[in-house]
């Protein structure tokens, strides 16, 4: 419990001083800050998971392809597809 | 940057802003006059200064787009305006709460720094609307950095005529910290305080850019995997 | 090919190409001559003044001058929308940055021909001091703040050329951006319509031209960008 604590502890805080809404202002900046920062994060951190997931199969797709040059059309399309459809729906959240 | 230098800024901003906080309430004198409301003045000063210096950056950055043309520049201009705008809300309120506290209402227009930021609040806010209402992406770019410049001359003045207008009208006897200067504890914290929230600042600047553009590479990437890579280059900005 | 243009030529052509044009249409200046007139009847009511002096006096010049200078500024590249005149000017010999000064210059002009019949009409219907012996500070003012908002008025309607909500994006740009020249505007007119010839105090007017300066130094940086196909 974040405010008595700090109630407590501060000198004096009386009501017509405006306490409360200096308070409230700290706490109300401190969370936003707070979970701003960690959705970011997560947001961030299932991007670039995927994006390099894709890449690596893609890398592969290439590296397959270059292997086997007369080979027929390789079959990696649909692995890219459903990373696809996901990588969408990420970005627009 | 990297992701793992980011988490490290990040968790660099948690601590220091924690820190700050900590010495507002524990370590800060009470002011003597103004008795505890006056630690609102631990966020809302840091807090403008920084918007200020955003929307200043973000003119430079404009600048270097129009003389480069690397949409990347366009990015950060459209990055940093996007951060200040949240700042100048938080600015306004936190002025808001300092002016209920000390004299009992939330808005005083003899207030020269929140009647600027007000200012600044209604140009900025105006800059998404000119942005996404030009289809072009590349004169999209222009006008934003086109505007992000103007805006940034426009911010000295702003302070300016505000202040000169409210000494003119509304001349006063004191103004507080200006007179004799803060005493060392007040002025650490306000240091440390100013320190914290700038770093907040860049750590969320920098979390825009890298999501932005890992956001680019994903779309890069979906291409190849679709095989049109074909696709003709866009604005930084409007892909995102 | 025809030969390079200079760019002083190349705004005086366009700016008599406007201004003809205006003449013979004559459709901008009496819109906003009538706009500023409705506003000066409604401040009339909306103040519950018969006649007002000071403070209230200059807000009651400025608003009306603002509105009608929004007119004008939403119409400012009308001519060159309605079919292609900016790329048709690209295509021509002139320097970009001169259509921006031509319609600035042009603004001004347009301003200040507004103000000619629109100042002796406020001070006939609304002003209780009579005008005549603060006259040079008035008009000083006027000009100044005139060439403010032409600056204003040219930079915001180029930054709005390619976009879709031009007749929103307009005014809520202007606005801001024409505060501090209003702010000073209004400083430097309250005492003077206090009929007080000497109370003018030279910083406002000083400030009103900076301003001016500034913003037309930042149009002609980036004037050329926005004057683009």
């Amino acid at each position: 419990m974040t405010v008595p604590s700090v109630l407590l502890q501060a000198d004096t805080i009386p009501e017509d001083s405006g306490g409360p809404y200096v308070i409230a202002a700290y706490l109300v900046f401190l969370v936003i800050a707070v979970v701003y920062l960690s959705i970011m994060a997560q947001r961030l951190r299932k991007v670039s998971k995927q994006a390099d997931e894709i890449e690596a199969r893609l890398d592969a797709r290439d590296a397959a392809q270059a292997a086997a040059p007369a080979a027929a059309a390789p079959a990696q399309p649909p692995v890219a597809d459903v990373e696809r459809s996901d990588a969408r729906d990420e970005v627009v959240s | 940057m990297t992701v793992r230098g980011l988490r490290l800024l990040s968790i660099l901003s948690v601590v220091l802003v924690a820190v700050g906080f900590g010495l507002v309430f524990f370590y800060a004198p009470l002011d003597t006059d103004q008795g505890f409301r006056q630690k609102i003045f631990y966020l809302h000063v840091p807090l403008g200064i920084v918007g200020l210096c955003g929307f200043i950056v973000a003119a430079w950055h404009g600048f270097r787009y129009l003389r480069t043309g690397d949409p990347a520049s366009d990015l950060r201009a459209y990055v940093y305006i996007h951060m200040s705008q949240i700042v100048a809300v938080a600015v306004l309120i936190t002025g808001g709460i300092w002016g209920k506290t000390a004299w009992g209402t939330w808005w005083r227009w003899d207030e020269p720094f929140l009647v600027s930021f007000l200012f600044l609040f209604l140009i900025y806010a105006t800059y998404q609307v000119l942005r996404f209402s030009i289809d072009d992406p590349q004169r999209q770019a222009r006008a934003a950095s086109a505007f992000a410049i103007a805006a940034g001359a426009f911010v000295p003045v702003n302070f300016t005529v505000v202040r000169m207008a409210n000494q003119y009208l509304h001349p006063r006897t004191l103004d507080n910290a200006a007179n004799g200067g803060l005493p060392g504890p007040v002025l650490v914290t306000f240091l440390i305080c100013f320190l914290a929230i700038a770093t907040l600042f860049v750590t969320l600047v920098r979390y825009e850019l890298l999501s932005k553009s890992t956001t680019f590479r994903l779309r890069s990437l979906e291409r190849r995997a679709g095989g049109d890579d074909l696709l003709p280059r866009r604005s930084a900005v409007l892909q995102a | 090919m025809s030969r390079p243009i200079g760019s002083l030529r190349a705004t005086w052509l366009v700016v008599r190409k406007d201004l003809l044009l205006e003449r013979r249409t004559f459709e901008l200046l009496p819109s906003m001559g009538l706009l500023a007139l409705g506003t000066i009847a409604l401040l009339r009511f909306a103040l519950d003044q018969d006649e007002v002096s000071g403070d209230l006096a200059a807000g009651a010049l400025l608003i009306p001058l603002l509105l009608a200078a929004l007119l004008g500024i939403a119409r400012l590249f009308a001519a060159e929308e309605s079919d292609a005149g900016v790329d048709q000017f690209l295509l021509s010999p002139a320097p970009a940055g001169a259509l921006l000064a031509a319609k600035i210059v042009g603004l001004f002009v347009v301003l200040v021909t507004l103000e000619v019949v629109l100042v002796p009409v406020f001070a006939l219907l609304l002003l209780g001091p009579s005008i005549g012996p603060v006259l040079p500070e008035v008009v000083l003012v006027l000009l100044l703040l005139d060439a403010a908002l032409a600056v204003i008025g040219g930079l915001v309607a180029g930054l709005a050329i390619g976009s879709r909500s031009r007749e929103l994006l307009i005014p809520i740009m202007v606005v801001p951006f024409a505060l501090p020249a209003l702010i000073s505007a209004q400083a430097a007119l309250a005492p003077v319509l206090e009929q007080d010839p000497g109370a003018l105090v030279t910083r406002w007017p000083a400030v009103l031209a900076i301003y001016a300066v500034i913003l037309g130094l930042v149009g002609s940086v980036v004037a050329e960008f926005l004057v683009e196909d």
